[in-house]
């Protein structure tokens, strides 16, 4: 049976940092930590914009991003192959993701240094489970 | 806590290649030894992964972020891969400290069982030996990015 967003979605709880990896247009990869990939529909997930950074640069130089989450009650690994498609700078899925990053600025006394710049929309276009122990 | 103690430590180390196609993946590192004089690194990655091999192979471009899991503070080095070689014994009971050390920090900050985050373990290891060309802070904010001078440079 075929692995649905819908199956991972305890990953998208904030629990377990994810991991991006993007490329400029010539060919250089970034990787980095993400705090959290929020879940959309079962073929989109939104990642928080904060800060003009190399994953951004390289986002709007080249749309294709690969994520990894983790399920924080299993451990089990899923990867995620995404495309950029949008920003959306206010309605739900922007004011979900403001407010859960001001939690967590507050929490670490950062308020002020996180700001949500724009939540960046992207396709999924593959979902695999990383064999553990393979 | 110097680059050189962090690379090397139990923290969370991630790997991004890039394939020809402009194509980006992650994976996990399960392990960073840095050589003398700072230029090149050893790392221990996994060999079922598959799509990273592959581009290490095709493209030879990669980027390597180690973070403290308990400060988070993270360095993020990118340059060439060399070498891809299977892993000896040796790099296995490497392996097996990085594993004790990583999972031991990820307790020791939030309780999650060491029994758990072992099943992200991969069974098998290659070495992939990378020559450092450039290094940055990475740690989480606005100064993520910023140049840091490579040890030994």
């Amino acid at each position: 049976m075929e692995l649905t967003l819908d199956d991972i979605r305890a990953c998208f709880e904030g629990l377990i940092p994810a991991v991006i990896a993007t490329a400029s247009s010539d060919g250089v990869p970034n990787v980095t930590h993400l705090s959290r990939v929020h879940y959309v529909d079962d073929e989109h997930v939104a990642l928080s914009n904060q800060f003009f950074s190399k994953t951004t640069r390289n986002l709007a130089e080249n749309p294709r991003a690969c994520v990894l989450v983790i399920d924080p009650n299993t451990y089990d690994q899923y990867r995620l192959v995404l495309r950029y498609e949008r920003t959306e700078r206010r309605g739900p899925i922007f004011e979900r993701m403001r407010q859960d990053v001001d939690v967590v600025a507050s929490l670490t006394g950062m308020q002020g240094v996180f700001r949500v710049r724009g939540a960046d929309i992207y396709r999924v276009v593959e979902l695999d489970a990383v064999v553990a122990g393979a | 806590m110097g680059v050189v103690r962090l690379l090397e430590s139990g923290c969370a180390a991630i790997v991004g290649t890039v394939d020809r196609s402009g194509a980006p993946e992650a994976t996990r590192a399960w392990g960073i030894d840095v050589a003398p004089g700072g230029a090149r690194v050893r790392l221990l990655l996994a060999a079922a992964a598959t799509v990273t091999l592959e581009n290490v192979e095709a493209t030879r471009v990669i980027a390597v972020t180690a973070t403290d899991v308990e400060t988070l503070r993270s360095v993020q080095m990118k340059g060439s891969t060399l070498t891809c070689e299977p892993a000896t014994a040796r790099d296995d009971a490497r392996a097996q400290r990085f594993v004790d050390e990583f999972a031991a920090a990820i307790a020791a900050r939030d309780g999650t069982p060491t029994t758990l985050v072992r099943r992200l373990v991969p069974a098998r290891f290659v070495v992939v030996d990378m020559a450092v060309a450039e290094m940055f802070d990475q740690t989480p904010g606005p100064s993520a990015g910023t140049s840091l001078v490579r040890p030994g440079a």
